[in-house]
């Protein structure tokens, strides 16, 4: 074995998944490192689940080489694989109660009675359910069922923690506190751990890392912070919710998101505190009122062009049609650099 | 005093169709009389002890509960697994596979046991009873493949990619999560089976022997040359047979569960 810088538990390098219509997943590298919380984040599409259910071990590459803890395991079925896996429709098994689904990887893996009993109770205790061990799936809540499958993941101390969309089927103040959750069991179990989302909150509040995921290929790695406030693409900063992506003059392509694009009658007085700003002039198109701000639309000339930029506008919003100036300021301008070839 | 006059008389008529056999056939069994009447002359259960105690009858009770049995078992054992594969491992041929399974359904029965008394008594020269229930096992495959298909569907085939995860193998995997969530649907076929097969004449009048008789068939061929209300108080018997498997299918895991979600 070789010895790295990193210590990863899950090496993938070259990894390509063609299902016969073109690789879903391609020439693709990454190292899942020991205890991190990584989120697999992307459009539904790009690859994630896949990629997801081949460190599984549900898919085999079609190739590349998959490593686990050093070992090559591309080939190795996932039952012999030590992987815990939470799935997007919890997959409980409804015969059992919630202890014999929690208990079920345990006997698989011949662990004896005592140990069991103790083991079940410890991971039902970690998720919350220690008196519900008797019930049957049927008779518990969408959140209550996704911690019985967190609990029969995490039972096993798996070499890694695997979530497909674990927190989709619940609605949206639920998905709030099991993501907390979600977050709390992953520190105190230190497990490493994959997740996949479409929901870049999601991947935002609990990764330590994130891959984000573009035809079947990584756009973009690095944590939450570098991510969002850094996109390095048009795709991603689209992705990330950057509604404006334009050229501008000096600048090249630059994205920016409208909560920072200031838009202000022409009539106001410049405001001299941020003189760093680039201004351009246009038209009021539409506002709408939200409360604590409104949300503007403005269409500047830009390039030869008509550019629409949306922004927020404080106090008296402009009537449509009326001239107006639109502020960016620099901080808040993120230079992209051109997208990889289209990988589609 | 009724108020919607012609919606009720429809109604009348449509259960009286549906009763009026059947209180014909129990009418005559009571009878006290000899003569195939109705309504009976007189009340009397002498026809079913005669019934019970007729010899060829008795035989091919047995012989119609044996088939019964044994061609639910090979059709579940065939049928089940035959499923399993078309849903879960989509093999090559998928279409045609779950077609050849539902193909007894479309063969007229008549044609299909010609085929298996060709193949079975003539050529092979296999005796009887296993051809009897051979031959019902082939009729009760759509049913068993059908009918727990439905239940596969319906399943959440994460189920089995959990178990997987978990450690299970294949085999483990079918028993102890598969085969638990689909048992509804292995009930139900196993109650349409069983009635299908007892109930069966065209395949059992071809494949039987005079040695090795079902009930229906041996009823009939009694049909044939004796005149007595023997055969309604036996036809009564199969009535309460029948709708006592209702009432215990009912009381065990409910209609609605078992026949209501199968589908088509």
């Amino acid at each position: 074995m070789t010895t790295t810088t990193v210590d990863p538990v899950v090496a993938l390098s070259g990894v390509t998944r063609d299902f016969g219509s073109g690789p879903v997943v391609r020439d693709l590298d990454l190292d899942v490192r020991r205890g991190e919380f990584l989120a697999l984040l992307g459009p539904s599409g790009c690859g994630k689940t896949t990629l997801l259910r081949m460190i599984a071990g549900y898919l085999e590459p079609t190739a590349g080489e998959l490593r686990i803890n050093g070992v090559d395991a591309s080939r190795t079925p996932v039952r012999r694989r030590n992987i815990g896996m939470v799935f997007q429709s919890y997959a409980l098994f409804p015969h059992m109660t919630v202890a014999g689904n929690v208990g079920f990887g345990l006997t698989m893996r011949k662990v004896g009675r005592g140990e069991r009993e103790r083991r079940v109770r410890e991971a039902l205790e970690l998720v919350g359910l220690g008196h519900l061990a008797d019930r049957r799936p049927a008779q518990l809540s969408g959140g209550q069922q996704q911690r019985v499958a967190l609990a029969r993941a995490v039972v096993l101390r798996p070499d890694v923690l695997l979530l497909d969309e674990p927190l989709s089927n619940l609605d949206a103040q639920l998905r709030v506190q099991l993501r907390d959750e979600l977050a709390r069991v992953q520190r105190e179990t230190g497990l490493t751990t994959v997740l996949v989302t479409h929901d870049q909150e999601e991947a935002l509040a609990v990764a330590d890392r994130i891959v984000l995921l573009h035809g079947g290929r990584i756009a973009q790695e690095g944590t939450p912070r570098e991510v969002f406030e850094r996109p390095r693409t048009r795709f991603v900063a689209e992705f990330l919710g950057y509604r404006n992506v334009l050229e501008l003059p000096g600048r090249g392509e630059v994205a920016i998101r409208p909560e920072h694009v200031r838009v202000h009658a022409a009539t106001c007085p410049e405001s001299a505190s941020d003189t760093s700003a680039e201004v351009l002039t246009g038209t009021m198109r539409s506002a709408t009122y939200r409360g604590t701000f409104s949300t503007a639309t403005a269409l500047v000339a830009l390039g030869g062009g008509q550019v629409e930029l949306h922004g927020v506008t404080a106090g008296p919003e402009p009537a449509p049609g009326d001239p107006v100036r639109v502020e960016l300021p620099a901080a808040a301008i993120v230079p992209l650099h051109p997208d990889q070839e289209d990988p589609r | 005093m009724i108020r919607r006059p012609v919606l009720t008389l429809v109604a009348g008529l449509a259960v009286f169709f549906l009763l009026f056999p059947i209180v014909v056939v129990v009418g005559i069994a009571v009878t006290a009389g000899t003569a195939l009447a109705f309504p009976p002359e007189g009340l009397s259960l002498r026809w079913f002890a005669d019934a019970a105690a007729y010899e060829p009858f008795r035989e091919a009770l047995v012989t119609s509960l044996l088939v019964a049995g044994l061609a639910t078992a090979l059709a579940l054992a065939v049928g089940v697994p035959a499923t399993y594969a078309i849903h879960r491992r989509s093999p090559r041929g998928r279409n045609l596979l779950q077609t050849l399974f539902l193909s007894p359904l479309i063969v007229p029965e008549l044609v299909l046991s010609f085929a298996l008394f060709q193949f079975f008594l003539v050529q092979a020269g296999i005796d009887t009873l296993s051809a009897l229930v051979v031959g019902h096992a082939v009729l009760l495959l759509p049913y068993t493949v059908r009918v727990t298909g439905a239940s596969l569907m319906a399943a959440d085939p994460a189920l089995e990619d959990a178990a997987a995860g978990l450690g299970a193998g294949p085999l483990t995997t079918f028993f102890r999560v598969t085969l638990p969530v689909i048992a509804p649907g292995v009930v139900a076929a196993s109650i349409l089976s069983l009635l299908t097969s007892f109930n069966n004449v065209p395949l059992s009048l071809m494949l039987t022997s005079r040695r090795v008789e079902t009930l229906p068939v041996s009823m009939l061929s009694y049909v044939q040359t004796s005149f007595t209300p023997m055969v309604a108080a036996v036809s009564t018997l199969l009535l309460v047979l029948a709708v006592a498997v209702a009432l215990v299918t009912e009381r065990l895991v409910g209609f609605q569960k078992v026949f209501g979600k199968s589908g088509s």
